[in-house]
């Protein structure tokens, strides 16, 4: 920096502001270092004192001398008001001033008490030199002001102190003062240049601190700037890292995971929801995409391999769903897309896509399948239901009039009768017939079914001879049960139809013979197996499991297995309903079938039902003779079908019954409200005008001790409840024979049903 | 340090919560106040050197009781040069001025000079009062004899009463020069004794023969009214 170039007037102004800072500084400074000299020099005055002239002599006697109160008193008057004032108003000009006349005082003290000696008077100049560290010339005007009084009077009053003789001109005294003056001339150029260098340092320094401070001014600027900026990019920063969270969170809430393949590189990098669900490690950021490939399931890999290979050749999207093999071994259905990015020429650099978990959409998916299929199968059943249903009744009155009549012409037969065949085949065709009708209602579950406690080992140990006969010699029938097997609720008869049904179709799986098992157990469902065996509840079930060493079934066989009419036996071989009926049949019990086959190894069918805590009632079963049981109980039956109306009168009446007749439920209405009282009412369910559910709940308080019988081929829920008969009525199926009818009219009005039965118990007890 | 007015206490001193002052800012007395301080500090001070220098050039008493060299001097007049004694307190610390000064004007005139320096013995005294510094240092000094003068009685049988009075014969015994060779007590420097003793031991004529003492007195003040009084 050129101290010459003009300089603006605020840095002159400044320049003048810090010559004068700096002045003053120096001028603080000298005064303390002035103020410590005098202190030192009045100590050292007095010390002089002490050592040169410590005491006056007359003779032999002393006193102090005058030069050590000189010393000590004067010294100390001198010392203290320019040592007081640099202590206390530093920098001031009296206080320099006053300092200058003090330290000249204190010179000519110390040449005083020294006696005047030449060394002594260097002080003098020693003082001038150290009083020009002011850079005040004024100082130095002050101290040799009062040299030259100091001499002046001196010389007056006592010339041979200062001149050395009695009496000296005026102009001796100018003599002293010249070489003070030749001193003092000098240390003034030096003050006044020691000033200019001064003003230019200070100049310099304005100029410098003009020059920071517009430096600092623009720091500052830049500053704000930049810590605007760093606030701005944290607050983005912040806001990414929001942002990326709140994606991966989306991404996780959703089971979509992003991923990008850098084709150049061939690295794949995954955020970390796509981490989480291809289950790699936390520390795997990325690796090749043969690596990632080794992740998808077998089967998928050329799937996967050819999608991207198409998308990168085509640049069509990347669109793919495939199987992932988790490091435990669980698999998950991933469905993968992907954008591919071109560089500028046209070259694929890499793919960006996604990850999205589908395997619960895909289980949702399965389970809207079955359900639909569920659905469509529910709906056929019911349209074989209603098809069957609607046939059934006036079927089985047919049936009815048909075996009750044969029966009834059997009875006349003698057994060598000829016509005796012919009636035997006409029953035993209705018979089938009957059955046929029977499993119709049962797979499309419009049966009625009159479930008992039961247990089924005994079940099937009741049915074990029968079994060996069903199923021939070739095939070895095992029966496993376990001891404390529990109970469960249901139709006997249609459960025997089950195991029945479940045997043939083994035997007819194993021509070559094989082995038949049939495993009773208990079995508890809890909520996590409830998930793996839907459609069951969680619960104490048992298990009938019924196991073949056959041929095995097809998993397109297994799909169609419980449809009606489907069958793989070859026309006039089977129905195609065993297995409908006996699904029809668990499922109506509550329970549920399923079915476990592999082809040449076997199937093993295992029928679930609720496990109950109840007793099981003795049933005490009608003798089963060929005479009727009969009575003379008043009878009222009522049945609009004219011929099975005819045929139970016919029966009753054989049996002794005093028998009057209904063709509907509003005839039997007037006869009840009309006073005739009867000790139990035949009744059909399904008649017009009133059905023989309205007539019982009319009835039902008026009847008193009367007993209801109900006989029906189909009820359509008028009396049961999905298929299960209500508490409190008595039934009977059509079609049935005439001892049957006997049997059960006898078995109602001695009141030795189970409940009837169970109700005794308890009142004996 | 001046006492600071009410007023000015309470621009420049204020009290915390527990009574006790706290400075504002540094006190800074009034210039006028300041100014009359420093004249009045001035004028003390000169004052004091005033009554010092006073006292440094205040000459002790002397009487002059001889014109000529006695003959019961204890030393003998040299016939062939001027005879100076010196009379010394040896503690006298004016004193060691009056040797300095001695030394110089020698070696302008030594050759025709026999000095004797007499240092007062008090009789209760023991040799070591006497030979103190002085006494060596006048020893040092080529040509000077120096003696001890028992209870001062020499330097009264010449008249002197002062340390550093000094008396020079000329070779017949006539009195040339009486008085102190300082300007002051215990000053150096350019003196009228010592120019005209310079002068004298080397023959040339001078008006100034007798000069102040400056120094301490050799016996009490009492002890030289009586001798004064002697006849």
């Amino acid at each position: 920096m050129n101290p010459h170039m003009p300089i603006h007037s605020n840095v002159a102004h400044r320049a003048d502001e810090l010559f004068k800072e700096q002045q003053l500084s120096i001028s603080k400074h000298t005064d303390y270092v002035f103020a410590r000299l005098m202190i030192f020099q009045w100590i050292a005055g007095v010390a002089a004192a002490f050592l040169i002239s410590p005491r006056a002599w007359a003779g032999i006697e002393s006193h102090i001398h005058i030069h050590v109160w000189a010393a000590t008193l004067l010294g100390a008057l001198i010392t203290s008001v320019p040592v007081a004032m640099a202590f206390m108003q530093p920098g001031k000009t009296l206080t320099r001033h006053s300092i200058a006349v003090g330290q000249m005082l204190m010179s000519a003290l110390l040449i005083h008490l020294t006696g005047g000696r030449i060394e002594t008077h260097f002080h003098v100049f020693g003082s001038l030199a150290i009083l020009a560290f002011y850079r005040d010339w004024r100082v130095l005007v002050s101290a040799s002001a009062v040299i030259y009084v100091d001499h002046l009077l001196r010389g007056f009053l006592w010339p041979q102190s200062v001149y050395g003789v009695m009496s000296a001109p005026i102009w001796r005294s100018f003599e002293h003062a010249g070489w003070v003056g030749f001193e003092v001339v000098f240390l003034i150029i030096s003050i006044r240049k020691s000033l200019i260098e001064m003003q230019n340092v200070a100049e310099r320094q304005a100029r410098l601190e003009a020059l920071n401070e517009t430096i600092e001014r623009t720091v500052a600027e830049r500053t704000a700037e930049l810590t605007r900026e760093i606030a701005e990019r944290r607050q983005a920063e912040i806001e990414l890292k929001k942002s990326q969270v709140q994606l991966a969170q989306a991404q996780q809430i959703a089971h979509i995971g992003s991923w990008e393949w850098d084709l150049v590189t061939d690295k794949v990098s995954w955020s970390e929801e796509t981490r989480r669900l291809y289950g790699f490690a936390p520390t795997d950021t990325g690796m090749r995409m043969d690596a990632c490939v080794q992740r998808l399931h077998a089967d998928d890999i050329d799937k996967v391999r050819n999608a991207l290979k198409r998308a990168v050749e085509t640049g069509e999207p990347y669109d793919c769903d495939h199987r992932i093999v988790l490091p435990d071994r669980t698999e998950r259905v991933m469905h993968g897309r992907g954008e591919v990015s071109f560089d500028d020429d046209g070259k694929a650099i890499k793919i960006l896509g996604t990850a999205q978990d589908i395997t619960q959409l895909r289980r949702n998916e399965e389970a809207l399948r079955r359900s639909e299929e569920q659905l469509r199968q529910s709906q056929k059943m019911e349209a074989v239901g209603r098809l069957a249903g609607g046939v059934a009744h006036d079927f089985n009155n047919l049936l009815t009039v048909i075996t009750g009549y044969c029966a009834l012409l059997l009875r006349r037969l003698a057994p060598t009768d000829p016509l005796r065949s012919n009636g035997e085949q006409i029953q035993r065709a209705a018979e089938r017939a009957a059955s046929l009708t029977r499993q119709l209602l049962a797979f499309s579950r419009k049966q009625v079914l009159q479930p008992r406690t039961l247990d089924l080992a005994e079940v099937v140990v009741g049915m074990e001879k029968m079994l060996h006969r069903l199923i021939g010699e070739d095939i070895q029938l095992r029966t496993i049960c376990d001891p404390n097997v529990g109970k469960v609720e249901a139709d006997p008869g249609q459960i025997e139809q089950v195991i029945l049904n479940m045997a043939v179709n083994a035997r007819d799986a194993m021509p070559q013979g094989g082995k038949l098992t049939i495993r009773i157990s208990n079995v508890v469902f809890d909520q996590k197996t409830v998930i793996r065996n839907r459609g069951l509840e969680a619960g104490s079930y048992v298990m009938m499991a019924i196991s073949d060493t056959g041929v095995g079934m097809t998993p397109e066989v297994k799909t169609h297995l419980f449809e009606p009419f489907f069958t793989t036996k070859g026309v006039g071989k089977g129905t195609g309903l065993g297995l409908a009926t006996s699904y029809g049949i668990i499922s109506q019990s509550g329970g549920d079938i399923r079915v476990y086959s592999e082809q040449g190894t076997g199937t093993t069918f295992k029928i679930y039902l609720p496990r109950v805590e109840k007793n099981i009632m003795k049933v005490v079963d009608a003798s089963d003779t060929d005479a009727l049981p009969g009575g003379d109980e008043r009878i009222l039956i009522v049945e609009d079908d004219e011929a099975v109306r005819a045929l139970a009168s016919t029966v009753m009446s054989q049996c002794g019954y005093n028998v009057e007749l209904a063709t509907d439920g509003q005839e039997a209405l007037k006869m009840i409200e009309s006073g005739l009282k009867f000790d139990m009412i035949i009744t059909d369910v399904i008649m017009p005008n009133m059905s023989g559910r309205e007539l019982y709940d009319r009835v039902r308080a008026s009847l008193g001790d009367t007993k209801v019988l109900i006989i029906s081929g189909y009820t359509d829920d008028a009396l049961a409840n999905r298929g299960v008969l209500e508490q409190g009525f008595k039934f009977l199926e059509k079609p049935f024979s005439p001892i049957s009818l006997a049997n059960k009219v006898r078995e109602v009005l001695e009141d030795r049903s189970p409940d009837a039965n169970a109700a005794r118990m308890a009142l004996s007890a | 340090m001046p006492k600071i007015p009410a007023r000015a206490f309470h621009q420049h001193f204020t009290q915390n919560s527990h009574g006790i002052s706290i400075a504002l800012k540094p006190y800074v007395a009034k210039p006028f106040i300041r100014s009359t301080i420093c004249v009045l500090w001035l004028f003390a001070v000169t004052t004091c050197g005033l009554l010092l220098i006073s006292y440094e050039n205040a000459a002790g008493p002397q009487n002059l009781s001889t014109t000529s060299f006695p003959k019961d001097a204890p030393v003998a007049l040299d016939p062939q040069r001027c005879t100076l004694l010196l009379f010394a307190h040896p503690k006298c610390p004016c004193t060691r001025a009056t040797m300095s000064e001695l030394n110089r004007l020698l070696t302008h005139c030594a050759q025709n000079v026999s000095v004797h320096v007499f240092f007062l013995k008090p009789s209760t005294e023991t040799e070591d009062w006497t030979k103190t510094d002085l006494w060596r240092s006048a020893s040092s000094i080529p040509g000077v004899q120096v003696h001890v003068d028992p209870d001062s009685t020499i330097a009264s049988r010449f008249g002197s009463s002062t340390s550093g009075d000094v008396v020079m014969f000329d070779p017949k015994g006539k009195l040339l020069f009486h008085g102190g060779i300082t300007s002051g007590r215990g000053h150096e420097g350019d003196n009228p004794g010592a120019s005209a003793l310079i002068a004298l031991a080397n023959g040339v004529s001078t008006s100034c023969n007798n000069t102040p003492v400056y120094g301490c007195l050799l016996q009490k003040e009492c002890n030289l009214k009586q001798i004064e009084s002697t006849p």
